[in-house]
């Protein structure tokens, strides 16, 4: 991008051309928190499923659809896995009908459904909400955010805690390269790689934390305190009113959702 | 030149100590000046500026005796967000202070400006202006977490001079920097001096503050031993005796004067022992 047309980008909204990226982020908050929290709330495959799947669909519609897949696949054969196993084996030999038998003993229908019911609740919530994380940007959230009234110093925390995972990880890859530098093993199997992490991450964490004062001076010296009405280089346009309703309707049909699976499922 | 800035009799000590960091402190800065703030490694410097800033005690806590006059009104008297904007700050070490949640340097120079509402237009003029005084231009589009010290800390001054403080406060800032950066830096107090800012600037780069200062106020064991115009503070005796550091051209002046072989006067900076240099020799 040239200078001028950088420039140029702050005095229009920003846009990214992509109908998912583009959509308000207070709206797609709304839209993504009622989904997921429905699948939290009615607590069944059915639900999960088509959250799950709704995520896909809106997923396939982005540029970031082979990212998010390759994700949500990691976290749904880790997930499953181990939910699968755990739940097997604390219901072997329930009573009730038997779906099939494994060492000789029973695995209940019962125990596949509520195996079920967790793995879709996990991966409709998890899904929808990577959904949100990989298409939106935080500070576009909390601009929207502070627009509608969210204090500043609460804007300011949550991009700071984003910021903060940055500079951890960044400080932890050059620890990780200077204990390379002195011949400690730091590449290799999983368990190599943790056994390295696992000494420096403490410390790594805390010399994170000693910089808060610092940063609270430099946020001073910017004139984060003080009053009256703040401005924004970065803007996004309000949300339009078909946005609004997607949400608005998305947080009713969720609730309605709720307490029909509740009831029915 | 009116008075910015007035020390009476000021004392003060951080919390749960029981010895002042700084005492009896009394001088009064005047506008448009710079000013090098000097002396040895706890002599109080940080702490005087920390005074000038409001931080102490408001930040940091502690006792404060006497008062600080910014612009005639006490510092108790200031809104901590007023005197934010009255002051600037520029801090030594320039990676705690960019912010870390704006991504390029263009919106990390115009945050403060954010926050004190500026209008879009005026603050994308603001932001092209002193990028170019500060000479980050080339930088605008890059991350600030991504930068070196020394562009850390030109990007670190854009903020604060963004603001467009009749004050800038600026503590220790090349101790982390490289000679480049360091010249940078003074390069940056130079256009500060010439638009009209009032200057504060505690350094141990003697021979810098030499050059470009217009008084030096040196400190030893939290207290002013010496306060007045740059080429008079820098040969006064009181400095070597408490081991205050001067600029290598003035001990090299001294030493001469001790083999009998001294100038018509101290030169402070190289600039005039060349020119005396040159009238010795008849050029």
């Amino acid at each position: 991008m040239t200078e001028q047309e950088f420039i140029e980008s702050f005095r229009r909204n920003q846009k990214k051309g992509n109908w998912w990226y583009d959509f308000h982020p207070v709206a797609k908050l709304v839209f993504c928190l009622a989904l997921g929290f429905m699948c939290l709330i009615v607590f069944r495959w059915q639900v999960g499923l088509a959250v799950f799947l709704l995520a896909g669909v809106i997923a396939v519609m982005t540029p970031v659809w082979k990212k998010y897949f390759m994700t949500i696949g990691i976290m749904f054969l880790l997930g499953c896995l181990f939910t699968v196993l755990v739940r097997l084996y604390v219901h072997m030999g329930d009573p009730g009908p038997v779906a099939f038998t494994v060492f000789g003993r029973g695995i209940p229908v019962a125990a596949i459904i509520s195996c079920l019911d967790l793995v879709f609740m996990i991966e409709g919530f998890l899904g929808i909400f990577l959904m949100f994380f990989m298409t939106t940007e935080m500070r576009d959230l909390c601009y929207c955010l502070e627009r509608i009234g969210l204090p500043s110093t609460a804007t300011f925390m949550v991009l700071s805690t984003f910021s903060c995972i940055g500079s951890i990880k960044e400080k932890l890859a050059n620890v990780r390269e200077s204990q390379r530098a002195r011949g400690i093993e730091t590449e290799g199997s999983l368990i190599v790689r943790v056994k390295s992490i696992l000494p420096v991450l403490f410390p790594v964490i805390i010399s994170s934390m000693t910089g808060i004062e610092d940063k609270t001076l430099a946020m001073d010296a910017r004139a984060f305190t003080a009053k009256g009405k703040r401005t924004a280089l970065r803007r996004i346009a309000p949300a339009r009113p078909a946005e609004k309703l997607i949400a608005v309707l998305t947080l009713i049909l969720c609730i309605a959702g709720c307490v029909a699976g509740k009831m029915f499922l | 030149m009116g008075v910015c800035i007035e020390f009476k009799d000021v004392s003060y000590a951080y919390p749960l100590t029981k010895k002042a960091a700084v005492r009896h402190l009394n001088c009064t800065l005047e506008t448009g000046k710079c000013y090098g703030v000097i002396g040895p490694n706890a002599g109080g410097k940080t702490t005087f500026c920390n005074l000038m800033r409001g931080l102490c005690p408001k930040f940091y806590g502690g006792v404060l005796k006497g008062e600080v006059l910014i612009n005639g009104k006490n510092l108790e008297d200031w809104d901590d967000s007023e005197l934010s904007v009255s002051i600037g700050y520029v801090f030594q070490d320039p990676f705690a202070q960019i912010s870390g949640i704006k991504e390029t340097v263009f919106e990390e120079i115009g945050m403060g400006m954010e926050n004190l509402g500026v209008e879009l237009e005026e603050m994308i003029t603001r932001i092209l202006e002193i990028s170019r005084v500060v000479k980050v231009d080339s930088l605008l589009q890059k991350n600030p977490l991504a930068l070196s010290g020394g562009q850390c800390q030109r990007v670190a001054f854009a903020s604060v001079l963004a603001l467009n403080s009749d004050i800038i406060v600026i503590d220790e800032p090349t101790s982390q920097l490289d000679p480049d950066g360091t010249n940078d830096v003074f390069e940056i107090v130079k256009a500060l001096k010439e638009a009209g800012k009032t200057v504060i600037i505690a350094e141990h780069k003697m021979d810098l503050l030499a050059e470009y200062c217009d008084e030096i106020i040196a400190m030893a064991e939290g207290e002013i031993i010496a306060k007045g115009p740059t080429e008079e503070v820098l040969v006064n005796p009181i400095l070597r005796e408490k081991q205050v550091r001067i600029p290598q051209v003035v001990s090299l002046a001294i030493e001469l004067e001790k083999m009998g072989k001294g100038f018509d006067k101290v030169p402070v900076n190289v600039q005039e022992a060349v020119a005396l240099l040159k009238k010795r020799e008849g050029r």
